[in-house]
This record gives structure tokens, sequence and C-alpha cells, in this order.
């Protein structure tokens, strides 16, 4: 305002001062030339930018001209046809000029305001990036609120906003943006009479209801279009560094899980390996010594859970990297379980019932892998019975179902899903020896076999683990 | 206006200024030909000094009676919570009636359409006597009637194609430019005055009645033309609710009403001098351009410039008028809706409406080329005025009657004798029928014939359409009973009648079959009130958990905005799953048994069909507008 009663004054002076020239030496220029002069002041004022004063001084510049200068002088009369054309050509280039002088200074100030915004972008994307991710989320925030005014992260999952500083009218606006992913509130077409604007923080096919809330302007103007075009710019580079930055976390953990499988991985595969040789030495040995001494016998049970353990290892390794392939064969469960029971040292305050019915079908199964599962069911079986561990067979439709039962403290509901889970035991049970991967790896050779295992409590309150195998191949019922 | 204490008086004085650029400029520019016209009337046998200070004395008792006594005193009390024009009138009398009276509509709707003939004509007329102020420069004498004209065409066509862009930018400086013309206004009649001080005889009123006396019908005519200087008077209440009563009474006893008087007493002044030459040389003294004549040639070329400018000015402001009269008609429910824009993003009120604009402007360039000069347009623009000045002062009757509460029979006797001068105006104008007053009567009566197929397609359509409704509590029961899909979220249906179920939510039933958690169902009402405060908006009445009415009620000055309206109650549509509005569109169709004449089912068709899209209207953003069309026969 204040620059356009400038370029008013500077219009009169100018014409003022060109009128006073022409006038005095309209004798030596002539008419024509002293037309030309009063194009400088309206030139002037047009180069200032704005067309008002351009137009004033093009119009003021005819008058005097008009006045001072076409005969009859110091009248405002028009004598004749060819005096209005030169009138009229003044003011027709004078307001050409202006109009073209005023359209370069609206582009280069467009330009300008272009260069600014995007120079403003340039150096929030720098100033994020310098930071990790919370502190680079603050330190943006605080960058654009220093520039425009308030400015809050609404994340998702805020039904309410807090209603002292969003009324009604602002929640609708949130949830609008939130849900369309438009900008609305304040300045914009949706809900304008909101005291904040919402702007999206993702784009708008992305599912996801973060949103920022500017408040609207202190001085009390309404933004542009431009200017709203371009904080949805700057909201819109502050999400995704969000995202970005949420992503880049998301990904580190998941490496980090990653290597620590890995280790477990091969640790399990060179344990079994490396261990099993000189085992195997020791337990050969002692097999001669037991034969002698009863201190030897001692320390050859203790070998062979040694073994069995590294066994289990061996299973959890292979069945991790995969390379279990199960030899089917057909395979009589009355000799596979007796053989398990008979190779066990039985404890002697528990009772083994056998109760498997002589004419059952022949199952399906690869043998090495059925004695592993049979064995880690029965060791895990013994270790929980108080009295008594029953083996039962039936034949149920298509499938053979070995159970063993025990009637040790059993196994609570709720922890029944993550029994087979590797390294799980269950809470405070005090008895140990097991390598917590015994039923995990019965689960998984099961699983490899065809058969599925199930766990659920006994009638006596224990432990019940049913097997279900497939029938060998040819078996007619 | 509600600003504090201190800046009232600065306030008052910058309204005033404000004021005088837009309210005064129509009756600021009837110099220019009012004068001259009356002269005219009775110039047949050479004009006589009784002739010249009878009509001066007819055109200043007319300022004085019809502008200063009964607008400016007594119609300008008459406001509508500020808001003063016909429609105001009409909203407030229909208030104080109830509603009921079928007068209170055609008195508007008769207002209404009579002032789009007002619209067109006073742009041609001001700004083509401005231009042919031209001829009266020396050197110009010999220009031609197609130039003249084609400078006027110019002007005006400049004049409408810059609507589109908002004139906010430029209207600061309309007052400032108003206040120079009235001021030149007054120092052309001081520098005559001088010249021929009798002419002050003309303050004695008894000189207009012993002219009227003594002229018969001549006299009448002459009537008719001497309201040319008070036309452009209804401005005065219609754009009150712009500047406020007090910066209009100011701006009209300082400013406006002094200057117009002096200016008539130096053209009257003028026409006794040249009376005396002309008497001194034995020739009959022949009508003039009076007002242009009084300027010396010197400045002659500067005062036809100021003239067009203020011309131009009193052109705009009948614009603008025209698009604020349409916007009220169409919140009162007189017009179908046309596209509005706002043509400013700071200055709500600052509208434009593409289609009055060019119909206005098309309706200007005919008049122009066909009555091709002022003084045959003449002729044609006092019915409007006096038309519309007729309805203003019946509806003025209705509300001092039925809202003021005043007995019939002091009303009656107060404003009986400025009606019977209306009528009396109406009916010297009415003689000039066949001289082109038909045209605005033409206007008026294609524009009435519209509102009137308007309100009648209406309520046939909302009669028809109650008909073949559901009623709404019937169906919410029979949903609960039997609930169909649920899906997150609220839907709004717009409806018109909150006693059935609006078609789109029966379409959306029956082809989406799915129901959002929560509806409701919207009516958006006018009140005949300006404006209604945003709190006091909104009124809901639930039928159960998931269905509720809801009535948006805004005055017919207010933005409406039914997004922001609906957000303003606590927790209405801020809730999960957000917000999809419904609206049925309705396909007019020839029934078999028509409610209404064919001719106007067709019309109605039409208008409906080429009126504005609702949600515009409404504000609701196109993107988040569901469209379910039907089809109504009438």
């Amino acid at each position: 305002m204040r620059s356009a009663i400038t370029s008013y004054i500077l219009a009169i002076i100018g014409v003022a001062v060109v009128a006073w020239i022409a006038s005095t030496l309209l004798p030596v220029l002539g008419l024509a030339s002293s037309a030309l002069l009063f194009l400088l002041p309206v030139l002037y004022t047009a180069a200032r930018g704005s067309i008002g004063p351009a137009l004033f001084a093009a119009l003021f510049a005819g008058v005097a001209y008009n006045y001072f200068l076409l005969p009859p002088r110091f009248t405002f009369r028009i004598h004749g046809l060819d005096n209005l054309i030169s009138l009229f050509v003044l003011v027709a280039v004078a307001v050409v000029t202006s109009r073209l002088a005023s359209k370069l200074h609206a582009g280069e100030a467009t330009a300008s305001a272009r260069a600014a915004r995007s120079a403003e972008l340039a150096e929030l994307s720098a100033l994020l990036s310098e930071h990790s991710l919370n502190s680079g989320v603050e330190r943006g925030i605080s960058f654009l609120s220093e520039r425009y005014g308030e400015l809050q992260l609404l994340s998702d999952n805020v039904d309410r906003l807090d209603p002292k500083s969003f009324s009604s009218l602002d929640q609708s606006a949130a949830a609008w943006a939130r849900h369309n992913r438009d900008i609305t509130g304040h300045g914009t077409a949706v809900m304008p009479a909101a005291e904040w604007t919402f702007f999206p923080l993702v784009p708008q096919n992305r599912r996801d209801e973060a949103i920022a809330a500017l408040a609207r302007p202190a001085s009390g103007h309404i933004r542009s279009p431009d200017e709203l075009e371009h904080l949805k710019k700057l909201c819109l580079a502050l999400g995704q560094f969000r995202d970005s930055e949420a992503l880049e976390k998301a990904r580190r953990e998941r490496e980090m899980l990653e290597a620590r499988d890995t280790l477990q991985r091969t640790l399990l595969a060179s344990l079994a390996h490396d261990f099993r040789t000189p085992l195997t030495v020791i337990s050969g040995q002692l097999e001669g010594l037991a034969k002698a001494s009863p201190e030897a016998c001692e320390a050859l049970a203790a070998a062979k859970r040694l073994d069995r353990i590294m066994s289990d290892l061996l299973g959890a390794a292979r069945l991790e990297q995969g390379t279990l392939s199960p030899k089917m064969e057909s395979i009589d469960l009355v000799d596979a379980v007796s053989t398990v029971c008979d190779d066990r040292s039985n404890h002697p305050d528990i009772a083994v019932k056998r109760n498997i019915p002589a004419d059952l079908p022949f199952v399906s199964a690869d043998p090495v892998l059925l004695h592993h599962v049979l064995v880690n069911l029965f060791d895990n079986a013994m270790r929980y019975a108080n009295r008594e561990v029953a083996w039962a067979a039936a034949l149920d439709g298509e499938r053979v179902c070995l159970s063993i039962s025990d009637d040790g403290p059993g196994i609570p509901v709720n922890e029944q899903a993550e029994i087979f889970d590797r390294f799980r035991r269950m809470k405070g049970s005090d008895r140990s020896g097991g390598s917590g991967l015994g039923l995990a790896i019965v689960k998984g050779f099961a699983d490899a076999m065809g058969m599925t295992v199930t766990v659920e409590t006994a009638p006596s309150g224990g432990a019940c683990f049913t097997l279900a195998m497939p029938l060998a191949p040819g078996t007619i019922l | 206006m509600q600003s504090a204490p201190t800046e009232t008086r600065h306030s008052l004085a910058a309204l005033t200024l404000g004021a005088i650029g837009v309210v005064y400029g129509d009756i600021g520019t009837s110099p220019l030909y009012a004068f001259r016209e009356a002269l005219a009337q009775s110039a047949g046998d050479g004009i006589s000094r009784g002739e010249i200070i009878g009509i001066l004395s007819l055109a200043l008792w007319a300022l004085i009676v019809v502008v200063t006594l009964k607008y400016v005193l007594f119609l300008s009390r008459m406001d509508n919570n500020g808001e003063g024009g016909v429609l105001s009138l009409m909203a407030l009398a229909k208030r104080a009636t109830g509603g009921r009276w079928l007068i209170v509509l055609l008195l508007g709707a008769a207002g209404a359409a009579l002032f789009y003939g007002d619209a067109i004509i006073t742009p041609a007329l001001s700004v083509l006597s401005a231009v042919e102020g031209l001829k009266t420069i020396p050197g110009f004498e010999s220009m031609a009637e197609p130039e003249i004209l084609g400078v006027a065409i110019g002007i005006l066509i400049a004049l409408f194609a810059i609507q589109s862009r908002g004139t906010a930018a430029v209207s600061v400086l309309f007052g400032p430019v108003c206040a120079v013309w009235f001021v030149a206004l007054a120092a052309l009649g001081l520098g005559h005055i001088a010249d021929a001080p009798d002419v002050l005889n003309a303050f004695n009123p008894i000189n207009a009645i012993s002219f009227l006396t003594s002229h018969g019908t001549t006299g009448l005519f002459v009537l008719g033309a001497v309201f040319l200087t008070v036309t452009g008077a209804e401005a005065l209440i219609a754009d009150m609710g712009h500047f406020g009563r007090g910066p209009i009474q100011w701006g009209w006893l300082v400013l406006v009403w002094p200057s117009l008087t002096l200016n008539y007493l130096g053209q009257g002044a003028l026409a006794l001098k040249s009376l005396a030459a002309s008497q001194a040389s034995g020739v009959p003294l022949a009508n003039a351009d009076w007002f242009f004549l009084m300027a010396p040639d010197a400045w002659r070329a500067a005062l036809v410039m100021l003239a067009t400018m203020a011309t131009i000015i009193a052109s705009q402001a009948v614009i603008t008028g025209a698009y604020s009269l349409t916007h009220q008609a169409i919140a009162l429910g007189l017009l179908p809706r046309l596209t509005i824009r706002q043509t400013s993003e700071h200055q709500i009120g600052q509208i434009y409406m593409p289609g009055v604009n060019w119909l206005l402007l098309f309706g200007v360039i005919v008049l122009v080329l066909g009555f091709r000069s002022s003084s045959a347009m003449a002729a044609a623009y006092g019915i409007a005025v006096t038309g519309t000045m007729v309805v203003t002062t019946c509806l003025a009757f209705i509300i001092a009657w039925r809202y003021w509460h005043w007995e019939p029979v002091w009303a009656a006797l107060l404003i009986l004798p400025f009606l019977a001068l209306d009528l009396f105006f109406f009916g010297a104008n009415i003689l000039r029928v066949m001289e082109g007053g038909w045209v605005p009567l033409l206007v008026a009566a294609a524009i009435g014939l519209i509102i009137m197929t308007w309100l009648k397609g209406r309520s046939a359509v909302l009669a028809r359409s109650s008909d073949q409704g559901i009623a709404l509590d019937q169906f919410v029961q029979a949903l609960t009973i039997r609930p169909p899909v649920s899906i997150d979220g609220t839907a709004v249906f717009l409806s018109q009648d909150l006693d059935i179920v609006p078609s789109a939510l029966l379409h959306n039933l029956k082809h989406n079959k799915a129901l959002h958690k929560r509806n409701i169902i919207l009516k958006v009402e006018t009140q005949p009130t300006p404006y209604v405060a945003p709190e006091e908006r909104l009124v809901i009445e639930p039928l159960n958990e998931r269905f509720m009415t809801a009535r948006l009620r805004y005055g017919y000055m207010d933005a409406i905005d039914v997004p922001s309206d609906l957000a303003r109650c606590e927790g209405l549509v801020s809730a999960r799953g957000g917000t999809s509005f419904f609206v049925g569109r309705n396909v007019i169709r020839q029934g078999v048994k028509p409610t209404i004449p064919r001719w106007m089912s067709f019309v109605y068709g039409i208008l409906h069909r080429n009126s504005a899209d609702p949600t515009v209207y409404f504000s609701i953003p196109p993107n988040r507008v569901i469209e379910l069309g039907s089809q109504i026969e009438l």
C-alpha cells in the first residue's frame, strides 16, 4: 500500500517535471519530441511494478500534455482529430508499456516466490536428514512453527483431540483430513471456518491417518491456495521422513533378529556334529567298562543322556536347515514302542503300561525319525510322571492314533498351543534334564512325516500327547 | 462496522465515502439527462420561463418528497436486521404475516422482476448519456451516432467483461471519484445560479403545482420525465446492509442532496440565461444538453471523462446490486440456483454470477442498439423504477401494520400520500409505454414468469414426492427390525422433506445393500431473516441410534457451508469412517396426469436442468458427494 502511494506521488512529480520542462522548451523541442518526453515518467512508474499507478501516470501525462502543450495551450480543449490521435497514442503506448512492465514484474515476483519456496523445502529436507527419527521430526516441527505459526503432529489412532485447543469444528476438519487425506480447515474449501488447517502427512493413495495441524495466522489473514499447496509439500516431506525413519527402524530390527537366528543355527549344527564324535568314543569305552564297574555304569547312563541331547540338537539343526527327507517304510508300532521302552533304563518308581493291540495295522513312517519322536515323547513323560506312564494306540478312521500319557502336573490349557515351541518349558517346573528341544523336534519330525501331534489333558490330570499317523500304503482295513 | 468506539468517527467517514461511491452513483448521474428530458416534453412549442421554473420546481420537490422524506427518513428505518432492499422487505413482511399472505410473495417477485428491467436500462442509459457529452466538446460536434454508440458499447462490454475478475481492487476508488463528481456538480451549479438568481423561485412549490395544473396532459408527460431525477433512490435502502443507515443518511443530507439541488438550479439558470439571449434575438429557445453546456469549453473534455467514470461507477453499483438481488432471490427460493463465484478470498460477499452478467450485457447492448439515444431510452426508464417504488411502498405498509403494529388507519394515513405519489408517477410513466416503456415491462414479465414457474414447479415436485414417498419413521422402524449390512462412517442425505425417506437413501439401500453406522437426513432451509448465527443454525432430532433428522437454517444473506455447520455440533461428523453426502438428482418427466400445465412443467424442466449443482451451492466438496438419480413426473 505504502509503495503504491509512493508510486502515485512519483508519477505526479515526474509528470509535473516533464510538463514544466516541455512547456518551457516547447519552441526548441517541438510538439512531437515533447510528447515523447511524457513517456519517461510513465515508463518509470510502470517499471515500479503495479498497474494502478502506471495507468494513473499515463492518464495524468495525457491530460498534462493536452493542457500544457496541445494548442490551444492551457485548456483541455481538443482541437481536431490529429490532436486526439496524438493523445490517444500517448495513452495507448503508456498503457501497453505499463502492462508489459508490470507483467514482467509480476512474473519475476512469482518466480522468486517459487524459488524461495523450493529453497525452504530443500532446507527442511536437509534439516531432517541430519537428525534421527524423533529429534528430526521435532526439529522439523519447530522449523515450520517458527515460520508459519503453531504446528502440531497428530498421529493416527486418536479418536478425539484435546478439546481445549480443538473445537468441534476443528475435530471434524481433522477427521475429514485423516479420512480423505485432503487439506481441510482454515483457508481451504472444506470447513473454512475452523481455527486450524489440517494437512495430511502421506500422499492420497496411502493408508495412514497421520496429519499435521497448523494454527491459523495470528495476523488474521487467510492463507492463499499457493501457500497452502506449499505447506502441503512441506508436511508431506515431514511425513515422508517420519515414514522412512520408521521403516528403517523396522528393517534394522528384522536384520538383528535374522542374525541372531543364523548364529543359533550354526551353533546347533556345530554342537551336534563336533560333540558327537568324542561322545561315541566315550560311550563305546564305557560300555566295555560297565560290565565290570557300577561307577562306569552310571557314567554310561550320563553319556547316553548326553548323546540323546546331542541327537536332539542335530535333529533341530536339520529341521532348521530344511534338509530333512524322511524315508517312509511300513512299521509295526508294537515293535517300535517296545524298542523304545526296552532301551531305556526303567525308573524303579514309575510303571510303564503298554496298551497297544497286536492286530494294529502297520503305519507309514521313517524308522529313525519315528524312533527319535517316540524316545522324546517317552523321556518327556518319564520326566514329569509321578507313578505311571501309559502307551495306548487305536485305529481312528484312516489313521492310527498313538498316545502316551503321564500322571504328572499336566499342561495348562493356555500353554498347550506353545508347548511345541523351541526352548519352551513349563513355568514353575523344577524338573529339568531336557534340552528344551525335545517337543519341538517331535513336532518338526512328525510334520515331516505327515503326522499330527496334539496335546491334551489326560484323565489322570497329566499330559497326554497323541500322534496321528498315516497307515502304510496297501493296508486293507 | 462493529469496531471500537474510538474508531467510530473514522469509520463513519470512511463508510460515508464508500456509500457515496456505491449508493449514490445512479441518482448522481441523473442530472446528465433528467432536466433535459423533462424540458424536452414541453419543448414542442419553444420553452417558456414558466416551464423552466415549473419543471425545476417539480424536480427539486421530487428530490425532497420522494428521496429525502420517503427513502432517507422513512423507508431507511424499515430494515430486516440491518438489511434493506425489496427482497429484504418481502422477507420481513413474510415474517410479519407468518408467511401466509400470497400478496407479499407476489409483491416481492414483482419488485425483483422490475429490478432486472432497471438493471439493464441504468448502465445503458447513463453510459450512453455521458458519451453523448462528447458531442458538446468543441471539435467533436460532427461526431455521428454510430461512433457514439460504438464508444458506449465498448465501455459497457469492457465493464461487464472485467466483472469476473472481481471489482474489489478498484472499488476503493469509487467513493473518491464520486465525491469529486458531486463536488463538480455543485461547483457547476453554483457558477450559473449567479447568472440568473431568480431561478431560486423554483423552491416555491406553487410553481410546480401551477405548472401541472396549467399544462394538462403535457404536465403528466413532464412528470414522467421529472421522475428521472429520483431514479436510483431504491439503492438507498438496497445497500443499507453494507454501509448502515447512518452513512447513507449523512451522505445524502450533507453532500448528495445539496450537490444535486445546486446542479439542477444551475441547469435551470443556464436555460433561463439562454432564454433571455434567444428572446433578445427573437428565436424560440431550443432544448439542449444543459448539463454539459454548463462547463466552459476548455473543461468540457474533462467533464465528459468525469461523467463517464461516474456513470461507469453507477452501472457497477447496479450490476453488483443485480448479483446480490439474484443471490437473495435464490436463497429465498424465487429463482433456480445459478453458478456463484467468490471473486475475493478476503471479502465474503464479493460475488460474480456469470449467467446474470452475460444476460445483463446482452440486454444492455440490445437496448443501446435498439434505442440509439439516451433521450429515447429515458422513456423506458421510468416504468421499471416507479414500479419498484410502488412495490416497496406497498410492502412498507404491510410492515408498518403487521410488524411495527401500527394502527392500520395511521399506517395508511402516513403511507397513502407516498403511495399516491408513486402511483401518480407510475401513471405518468405508463403513458409512455408505447415509446419504449414496454421493454422493462417485457423483461419484468419474463423474469416474473420464471419466478412463478419455479415456485409452482417446486411445490408440485415436493407434493409429488411426498405423495410417492415412504414415511420416514416407519421406514426407520422397519430397518431396526431387519437391519441391513452396517458400514463405518456417517452418511448425510440431503432432503427437502424430513417426513419422507430421501430417494437417495432408498437407492443406496437397494443397490449397495448397506447402511452407514450413522445416517443424517438433512434439510437446508432459508429463514426470512438476513443472518442466522452459526451456533443457532443446526437443529437435530434423533430418531434412533442410527438415524437422525437435522435442519440447517440459514439467513438469506448467509454464505452456506453445510460441512462446517454440521461440524460445529460436537462429534457429528468427526467420527471414524468419514462422512459421505448423498444427493438425489431429480429428472423431470412430463406426466400422464399433469399437476401443472404442460408448458409450465416444460419450462420448469429446463430451469431445473440448468440450475447449478446443489452441492457447490452448499459448499460440499465434490469428491465427497454421491449423486443418485430419480424421476419425478409432473
